[in-house]
């Protein structure tokens, strides 16, 4: 699973498939999801993907200047995408994004940031409404001061351990060049001081259940966890 | 000049061979790959860390052709070695991912797993003879 923006998208499913990918998410901000013809540019490569055996989700990245901008977009097209990002990086924000359950992975919350963004408060928070936290690979590959970003996305990641948050590593490539294997991106979770277990699970089994649980409810199969099984 | 004889097994150090393709357009030469991964190691893993993983580059079983090779690393730190491949983007200015293939523990399952490589005694075994 790894996130990814625009351009020459039928080359990157032919890399996703030499890397072994399972499927690709592909964020759009609020003004492109209402834009019919980039939807239907992303329907004609859905077939194209299938016939390589990767599934494409389709995302809507939220970049909010203030809390009531962030609770309006939410209000809006919770009930419309598959999943839900937040661009992190600001205080007030990240704090917002984990304390609504609406929101499904936080992005990259130290992001031009002198510390790491994020306090106990706010992860204790993120693991009672499920959000996830993200590192971002294409972050450490591109960072002028790569020690200050690693420190801070270990701070990160021990408070997550400690209390319980998912962790999820994600390639945030935005060319093709930039994508990576998925082990790959693992073991720089086990490197940041996840053990390999929970490293290998925040590349697959944690985003897989996401994107299901998700699908379910705007099926209209999962109401307030109650699921439908089977139907006579 | 006399060389020291060699540990006995208990006292040589666990290795294990990590086996790598590197994806790119264009031809990448076996020098230019050893600068890269050193640069590599040595900027993200840094002097004491690189020391640690003793890692070695085996030269004639690194292929131009197919871009694949072996690297013999200590067992302990395979994930650190790998991770530091992952953050390798250029090859002598030329673009390019290190996708690992597998780890194995000794020299000739990678070869026999990954590379493609036959044994002759396998012709023999298909046959159903045995070997003399």
């Amino acid at each position: 699973m790894h996130i990814e923006i625009k351009e020459n998208l039928e080359e990157v499913v032919k890399f996703a498939k030499m890397l072994e990918y399972a499927g690709i998410l592909i964020a759009l901000n609020e003004h492109e999801i209402n834009n019919e013809y980039e939807i239907k540019k992303i329907e004609n490569l859905k077939k194209l993907a299938i016939e390589n055996g990767i599934d494409i989700i389709i995302g809507l990245l939220i970049k909010p200047k203030n809390k009531e901008e962030l609770k309006r977009v939410l209000d809006e097209f919770r009930k419309k995408v598959e999943i839900i990002t937040v661009a992190g990086g600001i205080y007030e924000i990240n704090r917002a994004a984990c304390e609504d359950s609406r929101v499904d992975i936080l992005y990259h919350p130290e992001l031009g940031r002198n510390d790491s963004g994020l306090d106990h408060i706010c992860i204790k928070a993120a693991s009672e409404n499920n959000v996830a936290i993200e590192i971002n690979f294409n972050e450490i590959l591109q960072a002028k001061n790569r020690p200050k970003i690693l420190t801070f996305m270990r701070r990160n990641v021990k408070l997550c351990k400690k209390y319980g948050a998912n962790v999820i590593i994600t390639s945030g490539a935005k060319n093709k060049w930039e994508m990576r294997a998925p082990r790959e991106l693992a073991s720089i979770g086990y490197v940041l001081g996840l053990d390999l277990k929970t490293a290998i699970d925040s590349v697959s089994i944690i985003p897989e259940n996401i994107i299901k649980t998700n699908r379910e409810k705007l099926n209209g199969r999962l109401i307030k966890n109650v699921r439908i099984v089977d139907e006579f | 000049m006399e060389k020291p004889k060699t540990l006995p097994p208990v006292l040589r150090e666990n290795e294990r061979y990590i086996v790598f393709e590197i994806i790119t357009e264009e031809d990448i030469e076996y020098e230019e790959f050893t600068k890269a991964l050193w640069l590599a190691c040595l900027s993200f893993l840094g002097e004491l860390y690189t020391s640690e993983a003793e890692i070695k580059i085996i030269k004639n079983l690194y292929n131009p052709r197919t871009k694949q090779g072996v690297i013999k690393c200590r067992y302990d730190m395979t994930e650190f070695v790998r991770a530091s491949l992952a953050l390798i983007n250029k090859i002598g200015n030329k673009d390019a991912i290190v996708k690992v293939l597998g780890i194995t523990g000794t020299i000739s399952s990678a070869k026999r797993k990954y590379l493609g490589f036959t044994e002759l005694e396998s012709f023999w075994k298909e046959e159903g003879k045995s070997v003399a």
